[in-house]
């Protein structure tokens, strides 16, 4: 032993107890000793020792009752009593009171003693072992518990996040917008999102139950493509994509995206297809009308009977239309998507910038094409549009072309590239050049005529004159008066070929307006003037009224302002009877505000000033009212003899006031008798008549 | 008063002798060239028109580059600004603008086809002849 066995001796007889220690110190036992019960227990409970042995037969407290006390406060701790001889009921008593063994008095062999001692202490030994063994084993069970318990919560948390994750992934696959699915080596649907009911107007459980309803929902003219593609991914496990139409049940035909890919388990077997279906019905719609568009604007571009071609930013062509092919006799795929000004070769023989080029870059173009701007001619920019003329290398020398650039934008407003246009003006210019030369000859023709029939004229009246106002001597009355026809004749031949010349100057537009500011107040006062002599001498009454808010000024020609209002007012005098009156009346009108009257033209938008001139005189027809504006007309024929005049003043004036952009026409009088004529010639001038002054001279009648 | 009276058409000139001759001793000239001739002669044999009048349409040389002519000429020959000729350009309606936008400092007066008697004796009033 390496630690001495500590033995409690418990006896009132010293002897013994010197005997027992004796006995045991010499088995190398460490000996407590005790005289009495009580000083026994005490001891046990302080220094425990391995073994108690106990007198029975003992004064104060016998051995029973140091059993039954020890008993409860060390069961631990063997016991054995030392009984006399003869005393089997002692030996009984005690050890049903909890002693483990005993040895009887007197001791005859100390051997015997070790004996018990030694088979005690092993029962104690074998009890602890068996003590300890059971805490291990309780305390064993109890951990075991413990793992299990928190093991069970680990796989019920677990159990509780798969789920979630589960339920996770079932709401993400059912709510997708595209048709998720996984078809089973069999061709089976093991999974098909409800999405398919949106794209197909058949449920996830219909497609699952009859794997051929796919198949038989496939547009026919797509049937052969699919069952390829089936086979390629189910049988040779193939990805793939690829698109197809459906028949809905409501008989809507829908364009379907199809992409799948095999799945494959740890071990590399084969699980079957999984992928997604899309709706790409509108896309394909829009796909399909954008081609549509396309082509039709290429059909637009080849119609075009001027050669034209585009290019992009990066100066390559993108367009070349049929014209452009014809023109240069070059393909549209020997240029397209080709730069280095390559669309210029055919037309000048070796690559350089271009009207196009300058559309697209003005800055930088502008140097580039500067050696060249020269070349062309009527060279203008307008709102980003880039005319101009030359004559190319592309045709015979002496053919002149047109040329027009723009740039192109896309529909964020950025530019995107250019297009040109070019025309075989040749014809035209020629043509413009001939009629020109022709207007040139005809313009001449006028001014010989012109100075050749007026020349004998001169004379005429000059002799005539002469002679009438007996400058050259006395004369008889029927000289005179003959004379007098003479003189009027001949002035009436005058009018009539300074009206026809007029009017043929007006018809080739030789004619030209001298703009200037005209006071109309002034010019309408100075033609009453005129007009007053006549008109007194029939007792025709002229009255005059002028519109205070008249623009003082106007801008015309102030002689042929005046020539058209003689013409009106001589006219009414002329046809207006003794006694009769002409009324002028000036106010502003707009344009609309002159639609109604009965004439064909149409004014531009605008202010106009409106002149009238009211007669009492014999008045116009209506069926004549468009009649008298025509050259050699009058309302009545009958009295083209009566009523003295070239019959031209109206249509000369009516042109004149068409120069001016205005017009005239006539109604008659809404007052019964005669006629109204009113000239309109569009205001643009600010200026009008200070209200003080047309108090003071605006009112003439 | 010496009266020079260049015009091509022959009636037209007879009317003018005839109504001028009343004012003065008339020559005529046929065309622009003539007219400055006549004019030049004058001068040199110190006996210069007073009165010049100017058909504007001539062959040879038209009144408008005769007026200039013979405006150059007085120039050259320092003629102060009151002995100056008096000219009177005769036109026809047409005309009328363009003598009035070019000639206006150069010429005294116009008269316009047809003419009268009544037309010249304003006008040779008004430029102060008569």
């Amino acid at each position: 032993m390496v630690n001495p066995i500590k033995i409690l001796i418990i006896d009132d007889e010293a002897m013994l107890r010197e005997s027992f220690k004796n006995y045991f110190e010499d088995e190398d036992a460490f000996v407590l000793e005790a005289s009495n019960g009580a000083e026994g227990i005490e001891l046990c409970l302080k220094e425990r020792p391995d073994l108690v042995i106990t007198d029975l037969r003992m004064p104060v407290m016998n051995g029973f009752d140091v059993i039954e006390q020890l008993k409860v406060v060390t069961p631990e701790i063997p016991i054995i009593v030392v009984s006399g001889q003869g005393t089997t009921n002692d030996v009984i008593a005690a050890i049903r009171l909890g002693a483990w063994d005993y040895i009887t008095k007197p001791i005859l062999k100390l051997e015997e003693l070790s004996i018990v001692v030694q088979r005690v202490l092993e029962r104690a030994r074998l009890i602890q072992d068996n003590i300890a063994y059971k805490n291990k084993l309780e305390q064993l069970l109890d951990d075991n518990r413990i793992y299990r318990e928190h093991l069970e919560e680990l796989v019920h948390k677990r159990t509780e996040q798969l789920k979630e994750v589960a339920a996770k992934y079932q709401i993400v696959a059912d709510h997708t917008y595209s048709w998720e699915f996984w078809i089973n080596p069999q061709g089976q649907f093991v999974y098909s999102s409800p999405s398919c009911f949106r794209i197909t107007g058949h449920t996830d459980d219909e497609f699952i139950a009859n794997p051929a309803l796919l198949h038989e929902l496939v547009h026919p003219d797509d049937l052969a493509d699919y069952k390829c593609h089936r086979h390629s991914s189910q049988l040779d496990q193939e990805p793939g994509t690829f698109e197809f139409r459906i028949i809905r049940p409501d008989g809507t035909i829908h364009w379907i995206h199809h992409d799948c890919q095999p799945v494959f388990g740890d071990q590399g077997q084969f699980l079957g297809i999984r992928g997604s279906n899309r709706d790409v019905t509108v896309r394909k719609l829009t796909q399909e009308a954008l081609l549509k568009s396309e082509k039709r604007l290429a059909a637009i571009f080849d119609f075009l009977p001027d050669a034209t071609w585009a290019i992009n930013k990066e100066s390559r062509v993108i367009a070349w239309n049929k014209a452009c092919q014809e023109l240069t006799g070059v393909s549209a795929d020997k240029v397209m998507g080709k730069g280095d000004y390559c669309y210029s070769i055919p037309f000048y023989g070796s690559p350089r910038p271009m009207l196009i080029d300058f559309a697209l870059e003005p800055s930088s173009a502008r140097e580039l094409l500067d050696p060249y701007l020269n070349g062309y001619t009527n060279f203008s920019i307008e709102n980003g549009n880039i005319t101009a003329e030359s004559s190319g290398l592309l045709l015979a020398e002496g053919r002149y072309l047109w040329w027009k650039a723009t740039r192109l934008y896309d529909s964020d407003g950025q530019v995107a590239g250019a297009i040109e246009s070019v025309r075989d003006i040749t014809e035209l210019r020629l043509a413009k050049e001939a009629a020109i030369a022709s207007s040139r000859a005809k313009s001449a023709f006028l001014a010989t005529m012109s100075h050749e029939l007026r020349t004998p004229l001169n004379a005429i009246i000059g002799f005539s004159d002469l002679i009438r106002i007996k400058g050259c001597g006395e004369i008889n009355d029927s000289q005179e008066e003959y004379l007098g026809y003479i003189l009027d004749s001949s002035k009436h031949l005058l009018a009539l070929i300074n009206d026809i010349l007029d009017l043929s100057k007006v018809e080739s537009g030789k004619m030209e307006l001298t703009l200037s500011k005209v006071d109309i107040h002034r010019v309408i006062t100075g033609s009453l003037n005129i007009i007053k002599k006549y008109a007194e001498q029939q007792g025709i009454a002229i009255y005059y009224t002028l519109d205070e808010h008249l623009p003082k000024v106007i801008r015309g020609d102030e002689l042929k302002i005046k020539q058209i209002l003689f013409n009106l007012l001589s006219n009414a005098v002329k046809f207006t009877p003794n006694g009769g009156s002409v009324t002028v009346s000036t106010g502003t009108v707009t344009a609309e505000s002159v639609q109604s009257p009965p004439h064909n033209q149409e004014l531009p938008v605008g202010n106009y000033l409106l002149l009238s001139v009211t007669d009492t005189g014999i008045g116009i027809k209506k069926e004549d009212i468009h009649r008298i504006f025509e050259p050699f007309e009058q309302s009545d024929n009958s009295s083209t003899r009566q009523h003295e005049g070239t019959g031209l003043g109206l249509s000369l004036s009516k042109m004149l006031a068409q120069l001016h952009g205005g017009t005239i026409w006539a109604t008659p009088n809404p007052e019964g008798v005669g006629s109204v004529f009113y000239l309109t010639i569009p205001i643009n001038q600010q200026a009008r008549y200070n209200k003080s002054l047309t108090k003071c001279k605006g009112s003439n009648q | 008063m010496k009266i020079l009276i260049a015009e091509d058409d022959f009636y037209s000139r007879k009317l003018m002798m005839a109504l001028l001759s009343p004012f003065g001793e008339c020559d005529v000239a046929v065309n622009g060239i003539e007219a400055c001739e006549a004019f030049e002669d004058a001068h040199d044999a110190g006996t210069p028109y007073r009165l010049i009048c100017l058909d504007i349409m001539m062959p040879e040389m038209d009144g408008q580059e005769a007026l200039r002519k013979i405006r150059d000429e007085e120039d050259k020959r320092l003629i102060s600004r009151h002995e100056k000729v008096k000219i009177i350009m005769i036109t026809a309606l047409d005309e009328m603008k363009a003598i009035m936008e070019s000639y206006h400092s150069l010429c005294d007066g116009y008269l316009m086809k047809p003419i009268n008697h009544a037309m010249v004796l304003k006008q040779l009033k008004e430029i102060g002849v008569i």
